[in-house]
């Protein structure tokens, strides 16, 4: 009984440590908006909350030129929260406007760091606008990357006919050996 | 707490402020990406593959 307790304890003790991470490279990356974006006082970066899970309700109204996906954000919230203590997660907001959503994790040894889904609002319901969406999930990965030590950073499983749009990112892209389960990526090696 | 263990946790997160702030300093992100309609960006489209590629270990 007294080993669960200690477990448990150690576990709400790392949990607590990630989300603290995770918190202070949210605020380093707002820190470094502030100099890029003129409008930077109207976007705000949170983890992913009941109140972005509920706003991303929201999006299924707005039309959307790209497919939809199958699962929904509480679905991966259930999944990446239960899993994964380590894990990369963010919301972007922009007057108040929920705008981008996105969940990844470290590899096992923390040498690199995944993102594994990435949502922007559809055009016509994004404020902040549909383009800056994956350029700042890639500045918080950068900033959660480096305080874990990772020196790679991926994207996993890149919509298809969006490869051109991730390499003038400056990702390279790598295409499935066709193993079960190891999708496309790109990958950045981070300095 | 005590003023040490207090300083010591300060100090400790000066050190983590600061990794990020290096990464990101070394490492930069075009402020805008290609023309963009919102949507869908990086993901398995199927909730079942979502799931299997959450839970798959490298």
């Amino acid at each position: 009984m007294v080993i669960i307790i200690n477990l448990n304890r150690e576990m709400t003790n790392i949990s607590e440590r990630y989300e603290k991470l995770r918190v202070i490279a949210r605020e380093v990356t707002m820190e470094n908006i502030s100099h890029l974006y003129q409008d930077h006082s109207k976007i705000i970066l949170t983890k992913i909350d009941s109140k972005a899970l509920q706003a991303s309700v929201g999006w299924f109204d707005i039309e959307c030129s790209r497919p939809r996906a199958e699962w929904s954000w509480k679905e991966a919230a259930r999944v990446y929260r239960k899993e994964y203590t380590k894990r990369f997660e963010m919301a972007i907001w922009h007057s108040g406007k929920l705008c981008g959503l996105s969940y990844g994790r470290p590899s096992y040894g923390k040498t690199r760091l995944r993102i594994e889904l990435i949502e922007g609002a559809p055009r016509a319901g994004n404020s902040l606008g549909p383009r800056r969406v994956v350029p700042i999930t890639i500045m918080n990965a950068t900033a959660y990357a480096g305080i874990l030590g990772a020196k790679e950073l991926r994207i996993m499983s890149p919509v298809p006919g969006l490869i051109d749009y991730y390499e003038s990112l400056d990702f390279t892209y790598v295409e499935t050996s066709g193993a079960r389960y190891y999708p496309n990526f790109l990958y950045k090696i981070l300095k | 707490m005590s003023e040490k263990n207090k300083s010591g946790l300060i100090s400790e997160e000066m050190l983590i402020r600061e990794k990020a702030k290096q990464a990101l300093k070394k490492n930069k992100t075009p402020l805008y990406s290609a023309e963009d309609e919102g949507g869908l960006m990086s993901g398995p489209m199927s909730s079942e593959e979502m799931k299997k590629q959450a839970k798959n270990d490298e």
